[in-house]
């Protein structure tokens, strides 16, 4: 394996196929992606606790050493329901006044604590692909009183709001759930305002990846 | 992937000690887009951005504790395909 193996080679082929290496992932592949992310995420709506390896709820705001003033003000209904594998915050403090974006925000939980910061001059975005995970932001959103913070139901491949309109994206454990990475990072790009900061919190793949297409669909997300 | 995409100051800031398998591991990363973009859209740096991750990756891990071999690998545009499963 060499430098560039895999490196310059994620990129798009026709219209929807995406290359991870020399394998070929195609519309039917990503059909399969989304079906296994579909039932996991469907689950975790419910309650993401013991379907990760990392401390998810409470247990995981803490050890992430998210603001404990901010986190004060979740009730354990909407702390419970975090399952972010960092924190995007730790890297930079959302301002007052300031508009974010959380891509793949889940049941809400960075989302909120970003309406926290900006406060009601700025206003938040939360996008999401689930709906069962939609619907727990939405249970979330509801009990707070955070009319600055909405909800989109969309995929980060395909942003459906405007160039330039936020100042930051935030994205917490979603982009290595996305299939094509250069069509979304590219999104997040356009949704920015110039200037405007992208944190991700992340997990990144450390050991080769499968040479055949099967194994990659199969193993998505482990 | 970045960097490719128009991104500036991209920085691996640094690993989250959660990982969620063997072979993944926990990051942040920032990112910023220019303040005028003409410059930099399109822009198809590959090898800048990797040489970023091999020196944060060289930094953190004088000790050996990652091979060579593995630090190459370590990447956004070489990753990012596994993660958050159980
Ligand atoms: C590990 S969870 C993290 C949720 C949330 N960010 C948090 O920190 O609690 C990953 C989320 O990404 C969502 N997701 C996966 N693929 C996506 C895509 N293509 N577009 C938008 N969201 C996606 C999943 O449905 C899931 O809610």
């Amino acid at each position: 394996m060499t430098k560039g193996d895999h490196i310059g080679r994620v990129a798009q082929t026709r219209a929807s196929n995406v290359l991870y290496g020399s394998a070929v992932i195609t519309t039917k592949d990503k059909g399969k992606i989304a079906t296994s992310i579909n039932g996991k995420y469907r689950k975790v709506a419910q309650n993401p606790e013991g379907l990760f390896k990392y401390p998810t709820g409470k247990a995981g705001l803490d050890a992430l050493q998210y603001d404990p003033e901010l986190v004060r003000l979740l009730p354990d209904s909407i702390a419970e329901s975090y399952c972010g594998p960092g924190n995007p915050f730790s890297m930079g403090a959302i301002n007052k006044g300031e508009s974010v974006l959380d891509i793949g925000c889940g049941a809400g939980v960075d989302t909120i604590l970003a309406g926290m910061m900006a406060g009601t001059d700025g206003y938040v975005t939360g996008l999401e692909i689930v709906p069962e995970m939609l619907q727990r932001a939405q249970n979330n959103l509801r009990e707070l009183d955070v009319s600055h913070v909405s909800l989109l139901e969309a995929s980060a491949e395909q942003l459906p709001l405007p160039d330039k309109s936020f100042d930051v994206v935030i994205s917490n454990g979603v982009f290595n759930l996305v299939v094509d990475k250069v069509k979304a990072l590219k999104e997040v790009f356009r949704v920015l305002k110039p200037g405007g900061r992208f944190q991700i919190a992340d997990q990144i793949r450390t050991g080769e990846m499968p040479k055949e297409t099967s194994s990659i669909v199969k193993s998505w997300g482990r | 992937m970045l960097h490719e995409v128009g991104f500036d100051h991209t920085q691996m800031v640094r690993e989250t000690g959660f990982n969620s398998s063997p072979v993944t591991r926990g990051v942040l990363i920032r990112a910023v887009k220019p303040a005028t973009t003409a410059s930099n859209e399109g822009d198809n740096d590959m090898g800048g951005l990797l040489n970023k991750y091999q020196e944060f990756f060289d930094g953190a891990y004088k000790d050996g504790a990652l091979s060579a071999r593995t630090k190459i690998l370590i990447s956004l545009g070489a990753s990012l395909g596994a993660g958050c499963e159980p």
